[in-house]
């Protein structure tokens, strides 16, 4: 039995080697034809009708030769597999229709930022600490909520602008 | 009754000995066949058949531009009759290539999540070719979808294969072809697509929760300072800068601090720091020393007569001696300013606050080969005010997009978004973000793969209004002619302070987004109001689908105003700070692994042809196993949830076995010199840990 087996599958095999050499060996030649065969193969060449994009027609003459192309890149002598390609950059996102707007005059005014830009109350605390210019909305306690917040023995820096020190000593929600 | 015929005849016995051969032969030959062996996809691979208009049946002419050119067949053929010979003579704008026809009869049906290898012989006197692909969207129709990668010059007969990503969903069938866009001529014959899907293996995670929501881990070592600046550096150490740290007192002892973090060991270096760059704005160069820019001249006065100031100063920190060189002065002061590398290594920064505490207008442009910034005459400008770290992301034509996350206050004038054009110094404006006042301390991400030209921006809020945060993400593909914001997923809702939960619209600002090698962005941390209540929340985005996966692990430590969150060379997710409006800065580090770390074996780069990767080049690694797919990662350089730098480059691959070579793309918008984080992912869809490659 295992005779057999092996028998049937070497003929299997051997039926498949012999299927695939036929099959390849009745593949279309490679056209070979080397290099340099100077004009011929401009010849050969069958130059296709052009897209429907607009394009240069056909008053563009196909390379000479395949040893002289018409590529003017840089140093075509060494234009071998390390020669760079140019940044291959799509042309998305034109916004056609969009205006651009143009550069402004060097402004001769500052554009004004307020002090606050951080959203902090500099009237009160340090720097390092931020009583909000604005409490978040529902806040109705501020106390409350600085002390909910960690906020300990925050002073008045500046002037009292939210009223956090009723009693006037410095101290902000120390009642 | 009749004697029985023998039970078989002889033929019997041949036919059946035949059958079970056959079965036997195709059985073990089935699970051997290579993934290459597939059926051959494509229509009129060789460019044999013609069609009544003397054209390859099947294909077309596509291209645009005005280069002169020329499609011909030519006899010079890899196989059989003929090949296609495409010539740009006068190449300029535009490009040409022989394209298979979009159509449901010659098009290649594909299936999304499959991946497929696409190979074509061909020669070509220019290096200036591309492997592109378009996809038939079941929706949208046909699409742009990829670029491979270059075909080198060669005037032999020569096979290119590369696989494409994994195909997006709602997508039924792809055609492809080769670009040419530089003078020269490109011949191509024998295309071939088969499917090369790879077998996941059915591994199963025993890691309990973590093999969904991944695992926190608060390390038991503090900061050694108030981390408000990170970036990660080309030796894997993390750059943790303070300045002052939010600190006046510190700023009057003139104490400036710097760290180097090994995530290796837990050790910290102290750096010593020439001038308060906390509020900088930091980028890495194509060295991988960072620029770091301007900074802290001086915090408010009390009675509102100057608020913060901006430093002109700037440095370069190179990570082989850990210390700071200073370089020219900036144009101006700068106290929270953008920074983005451009595709020649240059930088740019905009925005800010000057030494006057007001807006600052100048475009500055660092100039990589002088290493130092240009005066303001030698710049392009617009005296445009972009506000305070406005995120200005490369897009890849060299344009940036201001994609309207900025930090405090309202968003600029207009529609809030924008693309500035450098060279000519015009902006144009983008539509379609909501909320674009409240775009406060959101945080904008170019999504994975930066190929895809899609930015998601997250979240936000208003310091000066301060309203709840929202959870609204703006979606916009800058591949559309016009871009346009669109309606993204919400954020999924966390919990705040005592574990209540959020409610109607809440979200947050303060959010960090982080780009993960497995290609989805991991977004962690926040807070709902001006340097108060956390908010405890981390979800895992996915690109591929545009939906939110709730329900990630979240970060124990409150991660709000000063905290940011990066990639780990090792697949981690590193997050630092919090400084709450109390005055108090939380110093604990905390390290996210994410669900993939829990799901089996991390592949293996076991070698690297070289780590100087050029332009347009395929560069061969070696690993242990099937990959799926592999990308570069540009290290984080990040603070106040904006690292407008930060991408994910995918690396078409050409397979051979365990040799596999990583196609870059030739367009330096797409990945901007530099080093990066190579890693690859298997096909378990776990990543490697990365290896680091510079790039141009
Ligand atoms: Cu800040």
């Amino acid at each position: 039995m295992t005779r057999t087996r092996i028998a049937a599958l070497s003929l299997a095999a051997a039926a498949l080697v012999s299927g695939a050499t036929w099959a390849l060996t009745t593949r279309p030649a490679p056209a070979t034809f080397g290099e340099g065969r100077g004009t011929t193969e401009v010849a050969a060449q069958q130059t296709l009708p052009a897209g429907p994009s607009p394009v240069v027609p056909s008053s563009v003459a196909p390379p000479a030769t395949e040893k002289a192309p018409a590529v003017t890149e840089k140093a075509p002598g060494k234009a071998g597999k390390h020669a760079t390609p140019a940044p291959f950059v799509q042309t998305f996102a034109a916004q056609p229709g969009v205006t651009r707007q143009k550069a402004k005059r060097k402004p001769t005014a500052p554009v004004k930022v307020a002090p606050t830009v951080d959203g902090c109350d500099r009237n009160y605390g340090t720097v390092a600490q931020c009583i909000p210019v604005r409490f978040p909305e529902g806040v109705t306690d501020k106390c409350a909520w600085l002390r909910d917040h960690g906020y300990q023995a925050v002073k008045v820096a500046a002037k009292d602008r939210q009223g956090l020190d009723p009693d006037h000593n410095g101290v902000i929600c120390d009642r | 009754m009749n004697r029985s015929r023998p039970l078989m005849s002889r033929s019997n016995r041949l036919h059946i000995a035949q059958f079970l051969v056959l079965t036997l032969v195709l059985f073990l030959a089935l699970p051997d066949r290579p993934a290459s062996a597939g059926a051959n996809l494509i229509a009129n691979p060789g460019l044999e058949s013609l069609a009544a208009d003397g054209f390859p049946v099947c294909w077309e002419q596509s291209g645009w531009g005005a280069n002169g050119h020329t499609f011909a067949l030519s006899t010079d053929a890899h196989s059989g009759a003929r090949s296609m010979s495409v010539t740009l003579t006068t190449a300029g704008q535009g490009d040409r290539k022989a394209m298979m026809l979009e159509d449901t009869s010659c098009a290649p049906n594909v299936t999304p999540g499959h991946q497929y290898d696409l190979s074509a012989w061909y020669k070509t006197t220019t290096a200036n070719t591309v492997m592109t692909v378009f996809r038939h969207d079941v929706a949208q129709g046909w699409v742009y979808w990829t670029d491979l990668a270059t075909l080198p010059v060669t005037t032999t007969w020569t096979k290119r294969t590369v696989r494409t990503p994994q195909i997006p969903a709602n997508t039924d069938q792809i055609v492809w072809g080769v670009t040419i866009y530089g003078n020269g001529t490109l011949k191509t014959d024998d295309y071939t697509m088969v499917d090369a899907t790879q077998t996941v293996p059915d591994e199963s995670c025993s890691a309990g929760d973590k093999c969904v929501k991944g695992d926190w881990q608060v390390m038991p070592f503090q900061s050694s300072v108030r981390a408000i600046h990170a970036v990660v550096l080309r030796n894997g150490n993390v750059l943790l800068i303070a300045g002052s740290g939010n600190d006046p007192a510190a700023f009057a002892a003139k104490t400036f601090t710097t760290a180097i973090y090994k995530p290796g060991t837990g050790q910290f270096t102290a750096v010593p720091t020439p001038e308060d760059l906390f509020c900088s704005g930091h980028v890495q160069l194509k060295d991988g020393r960072v620029l770091v820019m301007g900074g802290n001249k001086d915090y408010p006065a009390a009675d509102g007569s100057h608020g913060y100031k901006g430093l002109k100063n700037s440095y370069i920190f190179d990570p082989a001696t850990s210390a700071y060189t200073r370089v020219n002065d900036m144009t101006a002061g700068s106290w929270y300013p953008s920074a983005t590398v451009l595709g020649n290594g240059d930088v740019i920064s905009l925005g800010g606050l000057g030494e006057d505490s007001h807006g600052m207008v100048a475009t500055q442009y660092f100039n990589s080969a002088q290493q130092r910034w240009l005066g303001l005459n030698e710049a392009n400008q617009t005296w445009n005010f972009w506000g305070l770290y406005p995120s200005m992301i490369l897009m890849q034509d060299g344009r940036l997009f201001y994609t309207g996350s900025h930090v405090f206050g309202n968003g600029t004038p207009g529609s809030g978004a924008s693309i500035y054009d450098y060279p000519t110094s015009t902006i144009t404006p983008v539509p379609g973000l909501r909320k674009k006042d409240e775009r406060d301390q959101s945080m904008s991400v170019l999504l994975p793969p930066a190929q895809d030209q899609k930015v998601l921006t997250m979240g936000g809020g208003n310091i000066e209004t301060n309203p709840d945060a929202h959870r609204l993400t703006d979606l916009i593909d800058l591949k559309q002619a016009s871009p346009a914001y669109t309606a993204g997923p919400q954020i999924p809702q966390g919990t705040m302070t005592g574990g209540v939960a959020q409610t109607g619209d809440q979200g947050k600002m303060y959010v960090s987004a982080v780009l993960l090698p497995d290609g989805k962005v991991f977004e962690t941390g926040g807070a709902l109001h001006n340097r108060a209540d956390p908010v405890y929340e981390a979800s895992m985005y996915d690109p591929a689908t545009n939906t939110f996966t709730a329900g990630m692990a979240t970060d124990p430590v409150p991660r709000g105003y000063h905290s940011s969150a990066f990639l780990l060379p090792d697949g981690r997710v590193m997050a630092v700070g919090d400084n709450p409006g109390n005055g108090t800065f939380d110093k604990r580090v905390s390290v996210y692994s994410p669900p993939y770390l829990f799901k089996g074996a991390r592949p293996q780069i076991t070698g690297l042809s070289t780590p100087n990767w050029a332009y347009g080049s395929s560069n061969t690694i070696t690993v242990d196993g099937p990959i799926l797919k592999a990308e570069l990662i540009r290290p984080a350089a990040v603070t106040h949830s904006s690292d407008p730098n930060q991408r994910f480059v995918d690396l078409p691959m050409t397979v051979n076995g365990n040799s596999i070579s990583l196609n870059l793309t030739s367009n330096p918008n797409l990945a901007p010199p530099g080093w990066y984080m190579l890693f690859v992912v298997g096909t378990n869809g776990v990543p490697s840990v990365a290896k680091w490659v510079k790039v141009g």
